[in-house]
């Protein structure tokens, strides 16, 4: 029954969060399996059965459509895997109950029939990322905060927008675009409301990161092109797709430029991050496809920061908490790091070319500038990343011989 | 007499000399307060009066058993921010308020000085009052007092959200910023299920801040060394 599934899609993540919470602190290992496997579980329980039931939710529906099934398996694999790596690398008290506890309003947005209840239920999984991100240290909650504040200002823009589009009146075309661009720039690290990125990344555990940036904008993405999927108008008769792309490509490369100068090697990351978000931004409303092809790049993206946040956790699992300089013992954590890293700045070889380059294609075809723009963000991250590893292969300014001398 | 004892909807009758733009003034008067006074307890007090009177202001867009809900979710609001601001209070440890060189990412009061606040607080009361009397700056279908409120409460709040990184403050700001994009919103949808949503987005955003709140103002836990001391 599918309406069984997905009742036990929105129950059991809830269950299972107040299971972890109870467990983890005597047995955080066992917490993080159990989470990891019902996580898995719930991945299995996306098919869709024969009868193609829903339920009622408020006034409208909540479906396991074909659309939604490949979001849900992937944000629930992708859980599981994130919640299993956890019981090696703990990622903060919080991490396994808040993050099973987004799962349900997650599935809720990925499989409701309107877009302001998806919207507003995308509220919840903020919340439960800002709690992951802080992970009860006590101090800096800047990162969280903002990152709370960017999705809370992006409801009004959404829920008004919807309300236009729901109204089928003409007059409003001029301002629905307006609305959507705004809220989607906020709510996807669009220029220039993308300065939430790189507090996350220094703030957060790595693996939340990971769940943050890859499986919390799969739900946004999937609201979005289902919401210019029923009125296309939005496409075909504004400007909205064209601002869109060069939101995104101005946040790409301001991320590209920063990383020339980033100050600390979480940083960096948050900087190549916003070359790869960027540039998914621009990814959006690529034709009919456009819903396969954002889902199989933030599959990518997924791959590429789980490889940078292993990289990070092995650096920093030293005594002193801090990336050590590179020695025979943990240059497969650089490695690892480095080419998660390239991965996240899209370059061939890497599994985030195929993504990057259909942006590009995507790009050149509006204007040969916005691919010009992605480009360059392209080389300048890759510049910053290179002139960080070689610092960091060079040894001391106190050891070179000169400077000892003196 | 149980029956004799005023109802809620009796409290908003009485207070209807309120109604219209004495309530939208005050809005704007406790989002002043607000933007410029930090001390939590006062904040709060003019965060909590703020509902209340905004809840007459829902009760010129909404039905008024449906505006009531507005009054509870606030006041559940106040009460969850009230009992973070107590808990982060007791544990805080003694710094002073406004001067100094601050860590801004540590989340601790700015360099923002009460004269500085004031001054920016004004300039935006003063803008809301001259865009909302503006033909071309009235949202639609909006009652030109409840247009004013709207103004006063989004820019208070994103002055907030400008000013400082405190999660109890700042947080407060992104809360006024909900209560005047509901004024607008309500006027234009009025289901019960988004009334229902919006309220659930308040509480929610108010369990965070919260939660934000207490980890920011909490003396760091004593560090004992693991190992033994020679």
């Amino acid at each position: 029954m599918t309406s069984g599934r997905i009742l036990i899609l929105l129950g059991a993540p809830l269950l299972f969060a107040a299971i972890t919470l109870i467990l983890q602190r005597r047995w955080p290992r066992a917490a993080a399996i159990i989470a990891g496997i019902a996580a898995l579980f719930l991945a299995t329980q996306t098919g869709i059965g024969p009868d193609g039931q829903a339920i009622r939710f408020f006034d409208g529906t909540l479906t396991l459509t074909e659309q939604a099934a490949p979001s849900l398996r992937l944000l629930y694999a992708g859980a599981s895997l994130l919640f299993l790596l956890s019981a090696r690398w703990p990622q903060g008290r919080e991490f396994l109950p808040a993050g099973l506890a987004a799962l349900t309003p997650l599935s809720v947005t990925l499989m409701a029939s309107t877009f302001p209840l998806g919207v507003v239920t995308l509220l919840a999984v903020t919340a439960c990322a800002a709690i992951m991100i802080q992970a009860g240290r006590r101090d800096a909650t800047l990162a969280p905060f903002r990152y709370l504040t960017m999705t809370a200002l992006a409801l009004p823009f959404f829920l008004v927008a919807a309300w236009m589009l729901g109204s089928d009146q003409p007059v409003f075309t001029g301002s629905v675009w307006r609305l959507l661009l705004v809220g989607t720039a906020l709510a996807l690290a669009g220029f220039p409301f993308h300065i939430w990125v790189s507090p996350v990344t220094e703030d957060a555990p790595p693996l939340v990161t990971v769940f943050t940036f890859a499986l919390v904008p799969a739900a946004i993405l999937f609201l979005l092109f289902n919401l210019l999927q029923q009125h296309p108008t939005v496409v075909q008769e504004t400007p909205f797709l064209t601002f869109l792309r060069w939101s995104g490509a101005a946040a790409a490369t301001a991320g590209g430029l920063l990383a020339l100068n980033a100050p600390s090697l979480k940083s960096l990351w948050g900087r190549l991050l916003l070359v790869e978000m960027g540039s998914a931004v621009m990814l959006i409303p690529a034709g009919p496809n456009g819903q396969q092809a954002a889902l199989a790049g933030l599959g990518l993206r997924f791959v590429g920061l789980l490889l940078v946040s292993l990289g990070l956790i092995l650096l920093e699992s030293g005594p002193a908490g801090q990336p050590a300089r590179p020695t025979r013992r943990n240059v497969g954590a650089y490695a690892l790091f480095a080419y998660g890293a390239l991965s996240l700045v899209g370059l061939p070889l890497t599994p985030g070319f195929p993504a990057r380059w259909a942006t590009i294609t995507t790009a050149a075809l509006e204007s040969p500038w916005l691919a010009l723009l992605l480009l360059v963000a392209m080389a300048s991250a890759a510049a910053g990343l290179l002139r960080w590893l070689s610092s960091s292969i060079r040894p001391p300014a106190s050891d070179r011989p000169g400077l000892t001398a003196q | 007499m149980l029956t004799d004892f005023p109802t809620l909807f009796d409290w908003i009758e009485r207070l209807s000399f309120l109604r219209g733009l004495p309530a939208a003034y005050i809005v704007l008067l406790t989002g002043l307060i607000i933007a410029v006074v930090w001390d939590w307890r006062l904040s709060l007090m003019a965060l909590m009066v703020q509902y209340v009177v905004a809840t007459l202001l829902f009760v010129d867009v909404l039905e008024p058993r449906l505006a009531i809900v507005k009054l509870f979710v606030g006041l559940f609001v106040c009460l969850i921010l009230y009992f973070a601001a107590r808990q982060a209070s007791a544990s805080q440890s003694p710094e002073p308020r406004t001067t100094g060189k601050w860590d801004e990412r540590a989340g601790r009061p700015q360099r923002t000085t009460l004269a500085f606040r004031t001054f920016l607080a004004l300039a935006v009361a003063l803008t809301a009052l001259a865009l909302s009397g503006r033909a071309g700056y009235r949202l639609p279908a909006v009652p030109s007092h409840v247009n004013l409120a709207i103004y006063g409460l989004v820019g208070m709040g994103l002055l907030l959200l400008a000013l400082t990184t405190r999660p109890l403050t700042a947080g407060m700001g992104l809360l006024m910023i909900m209560t005047g994009f509901e004024l607008f919103y309500n006027t234009l949808e009025q289901s019960t299920t988004m009334l229902i949503l919006l309220a659930g987005a308040n509480l929610i955003l108010a369990l965070t801040v919260s939660y934000l709140a207490q980890l920011s103002s909490s003396r760091p836990p004593t560090i004992t060394a693991p190992w033994p001391k020679r």
